[in-house]
């Protein structure tokens, strides 16, 4: 598995922020942190989207007292968010947009959108040689072929 | 439950599926016509697909604790109202105050819970609901909708781990947050620069917003305590495990393996290194799965084995003399105190003497001693009812004092020792010398578990004889031991200042009432069993002034079992308890020597009114005129023989060693393997289906079972009685 930190940062609470593409590659946990993103107000909680059909909520807790990193209080602003990202199991890349949407008590929000773009390993880079562990003989001349990748170290298998 | 999977698309027009639960896997094996997948050593959850765990109220019934002052809910006083020149819609107004009393009906307000942290706050009362709302002067009070204003939606934080809320309201466009002031609520400006005034400012709640579903499938470690809960401090969760994945056609089954068990199939605390983290147990990563052996023993053989490697020999002490010797190789250690092994985690027995506490000996012939001291042996100190123990070293001076006498004399190690200490004494002659004054002393212990090592663990059993420091005296006093005469020893008892009576009985429906006999004086002891309670009274009698100390408990007894009373009083001290079975249910201080030299009790002891040595109802009883400490009567039960100290697993650490688990798997029709022939029979028994049915089955299974047998399987015969 891949990884992959942001940074977001702000200056006001109403702020939409469009990051630049993003380039992912293959299986990959993406973290990030929301440490520069301004606490002029308090914010009230976090919500993500993370673009693959996954969303996430947070509430603000203001309460960590043990938390408090450089006059930060909230606990969403001092958290690190991950998500892991997945190839594309029908195409070489896609692309994907995160949102990660932050509430202030005032009602403002700050947006920022962050554009994906994931790419999948080739076949030499994400399985590399194959190794044949076990063969099972089924009914009508059918096998399956059992399989660990050197990448990875994955078991597949293989129906022929 | 589904396996966390991906898949990637290669170029060709061909995909590859990776299973979470596959990756790194530590071997694959087929046998029996089966496949076998040994995973990584990882949480379940790790390789299993999660389910939301976690609900939000969409209202919520809770008071609003400010600093343990209630919001409290009132109805607006109409007079009031009047003078303010409103007469007609009084029913409109609430009003509010606070009270140190949350679990009242006016105290519990409903919360709605809208979207985007959006909520308001109402009472219902009187079939109206009243608003927690801003009115056109910016103040907070309680109002129905009806009178048109807007203001009751908050935007609020909430800290989930303290149940606590903030709520928030914008006044020209600035925010500001609710907090009480006197006895009432204000809005405050939240800007930059105040807002540490926020978070100390909470709102208690007495509900939590969140319900959490734990469906947390990943293993975990659970000890309970003496009260048959679970404290929180006993449970260690997400430990990791190997899994044993079996694969037959089209389904999955997974065993999860004994990474957390000793060889010996126990949990017990280890030196594993991996494990030896900040936590309470040591019970992670004892064993690590390395191979599945396929070897096949026998041809009926259907039991698979799996190598793993541990950290940890286990030791199997049961009560008595337990010998043993210490693996050749303690890597990751040359040598191991006995202090920095596991063994009290493990439940080692601790006592304030090391005659009945846990004792290791080494046998050693090489060490020599200077100054006359003898080392006597190795033994937990501590109390066996909780608190820290300490491993220490006992030395006694045989010129001075019998063995025995030495094993028996009480602890002279405190148990606040400090190497400063030792080094004191070491380095100042006078004090050094005025050591040997004493008979015995105890040090830090100094032992060492070293390869191959020769030891001894003694661990406390029933007695085999009696001695004088022994509860189990089934004499009433000397005068029975020495004249056979047990008529008036309560005198004895009453010259003493101090007396123990113990004894056993069974938690049948009998009822009964032990008592010291009595004159017109109210006092002496009581012990009656009534229904399921048994009642402890103490009535202590003091003729100056002419009045009675009652001491008195009432407890439930264990129905349908043994259970075990002891008594104790030393007047001398001040200080009696009441004792049942394995913890003390009453205990009493009075001021010291205000009742020695005057009777405690009036007469012997009897059992509805006969001599309770004579009655078969009480057993074992026990008569000393001594005080019994609580630890001596905690373990009375142990040297009666009446309940024995769990066996006791405790490890040292072997470097890495290996060893065998199995799996018994019982096989289907799959293999034929007793007579080495391609051709089976079927036989169905203990069946009961009407013909019809029956016929069905024979049909489904004729026609099935070739799709699901091995391929050179061949169905001989299929036979349904």
């Amino acid at each position: 598995m891949n990884t992959k930190l942001l940074s977001l940062s702000s200056t006001n609470t109403s702020q939409t922020t469009i990051l630049s593409t993003v380039g992912l590659v293959d299986y990959t946990l993406l973290s990030i942190s929301l440490s520069g993103v301004t606490e002029r107000l308090l914010p009230t909680h976090l919500s993500i989207n993370w673009g693959d059909g996954k969303t996430d909520f947070f509430e603000n807790d203001i309460l960590q007292i043990g938390n408090i990193v450089s006059n930060i209080f909230s606990s969403i602003l001092i958290d690190t968010y991950s998500h892991e990202y997945f190839p594309s199991s029908v195409s070489t890349s896609q692309t994907l947009t995160a949102t990660f949407s932050l509430y202030y008590v005032n009602s403002d929000i700050s947006t920022f959108t962050l554009p994906l773009s994931i790419t999948n390993y080739d076949y030499t880079t994400s399985v590399g040689d194959v190794q044949l562990v076990n063969t099972n003989y089924l009914q009508n001349d059918r096998k399956i072929h059992q399989l660990v990748t050197d990448e990875g170290g994955y078991l597949v298998e293989l129906l022929t | 439950m589904r396996f966390q999977k991906f898949s990637r698309y290669f170029n060709g027009g061909y995909n590859l599926t990776f299973y979470n639960a596959l990756s790194g896997i530590v071997d694959v094996k087929n046998k029996n016509y089966t496949n076998f997948i040994l995973t990584r050593n990882t949480n379940i959850s790790n390789i299993l697909e999660n389910e939301d765990q976690t609900l939000k109220s969409e209202s919520l019934l809770t008071n609003l604790n400010f600093s343990d002052n209630f919001l409290t809910f009132q109805k607006a006083d109409a007079r009031i109202l009047a003078l303010s020149g409103i007469y007609n819609q009084s029913e409109y107004y609430g009003n509010y105050n606070f009270t140190t009393n949350g679990d009242t009906l006016s105290t519990n307000f409903v919360i709605t819970l809208k979207s985007d942290n959006v909520c308001n706050i109402y009472q219902y009362f009187d079939y109206a609901k009243y608003y927690l709302t801003r009115n056109a002067n910016n103040e907070l009070n309680f109002y129905t909708q009806n009178l048109g204003l807007t203001a009751y939606d908050f935007k609020y934080i909430y800290s989930r781990p303290n149940k606590a809320i903030f709520l928030f309201q914008t006044l020209s466009g600035i925010p500001h947050f609710i907090k009480k002031t006197g006895n009432f609520l204000t809005l405050s400006p939240s800007t930059s620069a105040n807002k540490a005034s926020v978070y100390v400012n909470p709102i208690y709640l007495s509900k939590d917003i969140y319900s959490d579903f734990d469906i947390n499938p990943n293993t975990s470690y659970v000890e309970y305590g003496d009260d048959n809960n679970i404290p929180k401090n006993g449970i260690l969760k997400d430990l990791e495990n190997n899994y044993l994945l079996h694969r037959e056609n089209d389904s999955t089954d997974i065993i999860v393996l004994k990474n957390q068990l000793s060889q010996y199939n126990t949990f017990t605390s280890g030196n594993t290194l991996l494990s030896s983290q900040e936590l309470k147990f040591f019970v992670d990563g004892m064993r690590n799965y390395t191979s599945i052996c396929n070897d096949i023993n026998t041809e009926k053989d259907e039991t698979l084995a799996l190598n793993y490697v541990f950290y940890n020999k286990p030791y199997e002490i049961i009560p008595g003399l337990n010998r043993f010797t210490a693996p050749d190789n303690m890597s990751p250690f040359n040598r191991i105190n006995i202090n920095d092994t596991k063994f009290v985690e493990s439940g080692a027995f601790g006592y304030p003497t090391p005659e009945y506490a846990d004792k290791v000996f080494r046998f050693d012939d090489s060490v020599s001693y200077d100054d006359g001291q003898t080392y006597l042996c190795t033994w937990l100190s501590g109390s066996p009812l909780g608190g820290d123990k300490v491993w220490v070293d006992r030395y006694y001076y045989p010129d001075l004092i019998e063995k025995s006498l030495a094993l028996a004399g009480d602890n002279t190690f405190n148990l606040t020792y400090d190497d400063v200490v030792e080094k004191l004494v070491a380095g100042n002659t006078s004090i050094k010398d005025s050591l040997s004054s004493f008979t015995v002393f105890d040090k830090k212990s100094d032992m060492l578990f070293v390869p191959n090592g020769k030891y001894t663990y003694e661990r406390i059993k029933a007695e085999e004889t009696i001695n004088e420091n022994n509860l189990v005296v089934v004499t009433p006093c000397q005068s029975l031991a020495t004249t056979g005469n047990n008529i008036n020893y309560f005198k004895q008892l009453n010259d003493a200042g101090k007396f123990t009576v113990k004894f056993y009985f069974d938690g049948n429906e009998q009822n009964w009432k032990f008592r010291s006999k009595r004159n017109n004086t109210n006092g002496g002891l009581i012990i009656e069993k009534i229904g399921g309670n048994l009642v402890f009274t103490m009535d202590l009698y003091n003729p100056g002034f002419v009045e009675t100390i009652t001491f008195s408990e009432t407890v439930k007894y264990k129905p349908s079992q043994r259970n075990f009373i002891c008594f104790s009083i030393d007047t001398v001290v001040g200080q009696l308890y009441f004792f049942l079975n394995n913890q003390i249910v009453g205990y009493y201080t009075f001021d010291k020597y205000q009742f020695y030299g005057k009777q405690m009790i009036f007469g012997d002891f009897v059992l509805d009114d006969v001599d309770f040595f004579t009655q078969k109802t009480l057993s074992k009883i026990g008569l000393t005129s001594e005080y019994t400490s609580e630890n001596l009567a905690f373990i009375t039960p142990i040297l009666d023989g009446e309940s024995v100290i769990d066996p006791l697993t405790v490890t040292l650490p072997c470097g890495m060693r290996n060893s065998t688990d199995t799996v018994e798997y019982l096989q289907s029709v799959c293999n034929n393997q007793a007579y080495k022939s391609n051709f089976v029979n079927i036989f169905i028994k203990n069946i009961d289906l009407v013909d019809s049915d029956m016929e069905g089955l024979r049909t489904r299974i004729t026609s099935e079972i070739v799709d699901r047998s091995p391929l050179t399987t061949e169905i001989n015969n299929l036979t349904i009685p």
